[in-house]
């Protein structure tokens, strides 16, 4: 019982721990000891200033320890849990969830839709598919190619969905987050795309269309589009004709086309792009989550050419274009200003 | 657009996590989806801990996933999001242990297990192997509920009042059993160390 009261811990209220004992007692503590004493890996992991102190204090009285202490310190920095990755299975669950259409009726029309419904649920019990839309949607950082029935081509960036009918009657899709067009076979029908704020005609062939956070913007490549909004039409007719719709105000720009398309290459270039709408970008197309010390750092211009397939590259590139240091846990990119 | 939370070490939290969850109140399935994708890999490495058997620890992040949707109006994180879904899947895949063992299972006999890595430009070959054993050893005489304290105060950063509302024990029970656990484990280590020296 004697050996397991030494060192006595003790926890006063909710504050950290104090201990009673000295810096005398790790006197003749190796690196490795040191490695795998509490108080040691406490202080490494959340320091403060009692134990700061303490193991100053601990250097000053035994110099030559003090190199031991460093190497302990800056090894228990780099001690993890050996991890996996797992595989992703979204879609069992989107299963188990899928929500079902509603419909509005009234009292009367929903009596009789019960009667109804009791006697289709066994034949619907049946049936893999209810649903008479097709949604295809990417995840957070994936750029997915698709084909439509008529052929036509589309790349989804990374968190985007595409949805239509299943029966393709009508050649029309609706879109959330960001897509490359390519349309094929153009005929009298049109092609339409839908966001949440706006519908485009096709009248030509090849656009981008990005949807987030209530603002929706068109990037004409080649051919043809007409952008609707609620009381406005623009038709966007040259290469790097522009439309945004934003805050109910639908306008017109001359943009360069590859700034806004070169996402499909997995490449963001950026000219004069704000850190905020770049740090938008990293959480709604890749699922990052920033935090920063210093949000000034928000209004500052940044412009140039990143590649995002290699992680490791992004993280480098973000501390040389900010000029801070960045460090990535998990899907959590910490800014920290110099 | 950016929430202004600011927490104790200064940093501003952009909205990305936050406005998922206002999106998952509202109905929004991507919202889960995205959580979803967030959560996954944190989830299943705390959940590989307890047992080897991947499909228990998958039909536990289901589980949780499913059950978070299911009552997502009536959900409080504010004591945030990560204490939340570590603390639902714990009771969900602790649940699905107790079921497959078919037995009364307490948390008593729980496993939990980890291995422990260094950066080898640190610290490298035999010094390495050396120094991995002597941890895994000391890990080993610890019971399975102090090891898990140690998973979450070392390797995943929790506070103590997070680490006692997720393994539903009183904030000064986990204390003691920190304090308990360190103890015994610096006790082990020196003791295995003064065998191999003499």
């Amino acid at each position: 019982m004697g050996h397991f009261l030494s060192p006595v811990f003790f926890y006063i209220q909710n504050s950290a721990f104090i201990m009673t004992h000295s810096v005398h007692n790790y006197s003749n503590y190796t690196m490795h000891q040191l490695l795998t004493a509490p108080y040691f890996l406490e202080w490494v992991r959340f320091p403060d200033a009692t134990n700061t102190a303490f193991w100053e204090d601990f250097k000053k009285t035994y110099p030559q320890k003090a190199e031991d202490v460093n190497r302990a310190a800056a090894i228990a920095r780099t001690m993890y849990v050996v991890k996996e990755k797992p595989a992703m299975l979204w879609e069992n669950i989107y299963k188990e969830i899928k929500p079902r259409s509603t419909i509005r009726l009234n009292i009367i029309w929903k009596a009789a839709a019960i009667f109804i419904l009791a006697i289709v649920a066994t034949w619907m019990i049946f049936r893999t598919n209810t649903d008479n839309n097709i949604e295809i949607a990417s995840h957070f950082g994936e750029v997915k190619k698709l084909i439509l029935p008529d052929s036509s081509e589309v790349t989804l960036n990374g968190n985007s969905t595409i949805r239509y009918s299943k029966n393709w009657d009508k050649r029309e899709v609706w879109i959330n987050g960001e897509a490359f067009f390519n349309v094929k076979h153009l005929n009298p029908d049109g092609f339409k795309v839908h966001s949440e704020e706006i519908d485009i005609n096709v009248l030509g062939t090849s656009f981008n269309i990005r949807s987030r956070r209530g603002t929706t913007s068109v990037v004409l490549n080649s051919g043809k589009v007409l952008v609707t909004d609620e009381d406005k039409q623009l038709l966007l007719s040259a290469p790097g004709d522009m439309a945004v719709y934003s805050k109910k105000e639908l306008v017109k720009k001359q943009v360069p086309v590859s700034n806004y398309t070169s996402w499909q290459q997995q490449k963001l270039q950026l000219d004069q792009v704000t850190v905020a709408a770049f740090f938008e970008m990293l959480e709604d197309d890749w699922g990052y989550n920033v935090q920063l010390s210093d949000s000034s750092l928000l209004q500052k211009k940044i412009s140039g050419e990143i590649d995002m397939k290699d992680k490791q590259v992004l993280m480098d590139a973000l501390a040389v274009i900010l000029n801070a240091n960045v460090t990535q846990q998990g899907s959590t990119i910490i800014v920290t200003t110099n | 657009m950016y929430s202004t939370f600011i927490g104790l070490n200064k940093t501003v939290v952009l909205s990305g996590e936050q406005s998922l969850w206002d999106g998952l109140k509202r109905g929004n399935v991507q919202s889960l989806e995205a959580l979803y994708t967030q959560y996954n890999e944190l989830l299943y490495n705390y959940g590989k801990k307890f047992t080897t058997d991947i499909h228990l620890v998958q039909d536990a992040i289901q589980e949780t996933f499913i059950s978070l949707w299911k009552y997502r109006t009536s959900i409080s994180a504010d004591k945030g999001f990560n204490y939340y879904l570590l603390k639902s899947f714990r009771n969900q895949l602790l649940r699905l242990i107790k079921e497959r063992a078919n037995t009364t299972y307490t948390d008593e006999n729980l496993e939990f297990s980890f291995e422990v890595g260094f950066d080898k430009q640190l610290i490298a070959g035999e010094e390495y192997a050396l120094l991995s054993k002597q941890v895994k050893d000391a890990l080993g005489q610890l019971t399975a509920r102090q090891r898990e304290i140690i998973y979450f105060r070392f390797f995943e950063g929790l506070s103590f009042e997070e680490i006692a509302g997720i393994m539903n024990m009183q904030v000064r029970a986990t204390y003691k059993l920190t304090s308990r656990a360190l103890a015994a484990l610096k006790e082990i280590m020196s003791i295995l160390l003064i065998l191999k020296i003499i």
